[in-house]
């Protein structure tokens, strides 16, 4: 499916998170995950604003690894 | 299950040769893995590689630490002259015929590959199905290096690489009763292999011994640039000062999460262990982390999310319709974690390195069990461990995943037997780079008991009485 502004306006959330699953797949699927998303919910109560996520992005690094593929 | 100290030995005295353990190797695949299932393929040229190693050390000597000891490959390494599946059936998967980084190594070494083993498809599991657990076929493995584990404790190998992601190397070594050691983050580069979690996914070791996991370590680890989370440290030699014992020795025990929830036997082999500690002159600390609770929110919304990323192609073009449901489910389920939530369990990381550090000021190395299980039956896909029924994953990862979210290295040797007569891992973790410790620990631990000697019974025959 292409992405574009006046598509986004009619798609439902399933669909803007990239799911393509049919209605009774995606029922089992958000059922499995109820007990993780308790999980989740339990760390967004967590205030963390002032950490950096572990995955931080290093140009240096990055440009360097680039040129190791390519070698 | 013989060492691999032990066969390389017997080697530089000439009282064996690669050939010879080779063979002993494919005579108890033979013998037995039609009923465990621990290989996925062998090598076509293990006999001649062999004939070869041996022909090599009559003339020049050996040519590196492992030189002629058979070993095995967990199958989301790629290889050459072996195919790669990463556990799955499914098509339009081509893993490239060279190979891994970890590979290379082994080979560089001298040692000789027996085969690929089995393992959770996709390392997205604890079970590895169809493979059985040596002590006990009616159960599981462990995983998702089931068939690595597998394979030692029934005599197939001398070693085995696995990966580790939440405990894939610690759960199924702790549930077939041999060693599995995860290094710190990074140690052991991953070049080729098969990728599950990119900031969660370690390269390391399962061995017969805790001595066998240092050799097999120094073998492996070092800078490896194509792989962006290889760490450039210089590499120890991990087999140095390993009987030193541990006397003045800071042992920490964590005791929320880690305790309180395991079955019977296993809290009470531990807290022997413990004792054994404080015995040999360790001094042992209590403390508590509460930020643990948060662990698994964060550990499944990184591997949901980076696992789902990985497989967006087949998920995309309905390749992955052809996963076994388990799989399919989680991979299919990454969807639904959304980027705040992956950020936010990321940031929960550097959280719970400022506790393990904080904590690791006080301790040198922390205890506790490598799984709050021993190994459940086939087919169970939900447990009850503490009077509260989980899935298997959850349950089972639980003491394993924090030193994956923190990238530290743990290590899970054999702690005795349960009631049933099934192995308990004792898991032992340490500061990054502090391999050293950690492998001297578990080795004062193990020497002074000989669970590393025992053995599951030989297997029925076929059909036989």
């Amino acid at each position: 499916m292409a992405c574009c502004p006046d598509l986004c306006r009619t798609l439902v959330p399933a669909e803007l998170l990239g799911i393509t699953l049919n209605g009774e797949r995606l029922h089992e699927v958000v059922a499995a995950y109820a007990p993780i998303w308790a999980e989740i919910c339990k760390l967004r109560e967590l205030d963390l604003s002032k950490l950096q996520p572990a995955v931080v992005f290093r140009a240096r690094e990055a440009w360097e690894e680039a040129g190791a593929r390519d070698a | 299950m013989r060492s691999a100290l032990g066969a390389l030995e017997e080697m530089r005295l000439g009282r064996t040769d690669p050939v010879e353990l080779m063979q002993g190797c494919l005579d108890a695949v033979a013998a037995a893995d039609g009923v465990l299932g621990a290989f996925v393929a062998l090598n076509p040229s293990a006999r001649a590689e062999a004939e070869r190693a041996a022909l090599d050390l009559r003339r020049d000597g050996p040519r590196g630490l492992l030189h002629g000891l058979p070993v095995a490959v967990k199958d989301n390494y790629v290889t050459a002259g072996m195919p790669t599946t990463a556990g799955t059936v499914a098509s339009g998967f081509d893993f490239p015929d060279e190979d891994a980084g970890p590979v290379a190594r082994l080979r560089a070494a001298g040692a000789v590959i027996v085969g690929k083993t089995r393992m959770h498809e996709f390392a997205w599991g604890t079970v590895t199905p169809p493979t059985r657990n040596p002590w006990d076929p009616s159960r599981v493995p462990g995983g998702s290096s089931g068939g690595s584990a597998a394979a030692i404790a029934s005599s197939m190998c001398f070693g085995a690489l696995g990966s580790d992601t939440g405990g894939s190397i610690r759960i199924p070594a702790s549930l077939c009763g041999v060693v599995g050691l995860k290094p710190t983050f990074g140690r052991v580069g991953r070049h080729g292999v098969v990728p599950h979690s990119w900031s969660l996914d370690h390269a390391g070791p399962l061995a017969p011994t805790v001595g066998d996991a240092a050799l097999l370590l120094s073998v492996l680890s070092g800078r490896d640039p194509r792989d962006p989370g290889s760490a450039p440290e210089a590499v120890p030699d991990f087999s140095a000062g390993l009987d030193d014992g541990v006397a003045g020795l800071r042992v920490g025990v964590c005791r929320n999460h880690f305790f309180g929830r395991n079955q019977p036997d296993i809290q009470a082999a531990v807290e022997a262990a413990i004792t054994f500690f404080a015995a040999a002159g360790a001094e042992v600390v209590e403390f508590e982390m509460p930020n643990l609770a948060y662990g698994l929110g964060a550990i499944f919304a990184i591997e949901l999310a980076s696992s789902t990323a990985w497989h967006d192609r087949p998920l995309q073009d309905g390749r992955a319709e052809q996963y076994s449901s388990d799989v399919r489910l989680l991979v299919e389920m990454g969807r639904l974690v959304t980027g705040p939530d992956y950020l936010k369990a990321e940031q929960f990381r550097r959280l719970l390195v400022a506790d393990m550090r904080g904590a690791f000021e006080r301790v040198d190395v922390m205890l506790s069990p490598a799984t709050p299980l021993t190994a459940w039956r086939c087919g169970e896909w939900t447990v009850e461990v503490g009077g509260t029924p989980e899935g298997v994953l959850a349950a089972s990862w639980r003491l394993s995943y924090p030193f994956n979210l923190a990238g530290l290295p743990a290590i899970s040797l054999p702690c005795g037997l349960d009631r049933l007569g099934l192995p308990i891992g004792l898991q032992i973790a340490g500061r990054p780079l502090e391999e050293a410790t950690v492998l001297r620990a578990a080795r004062t631990y193990e020497r002074s008991h000989d669970w590393a000697a025992m053995t599951p019974l030989p297997l029925p025959a076929p059909g036989g009485a």
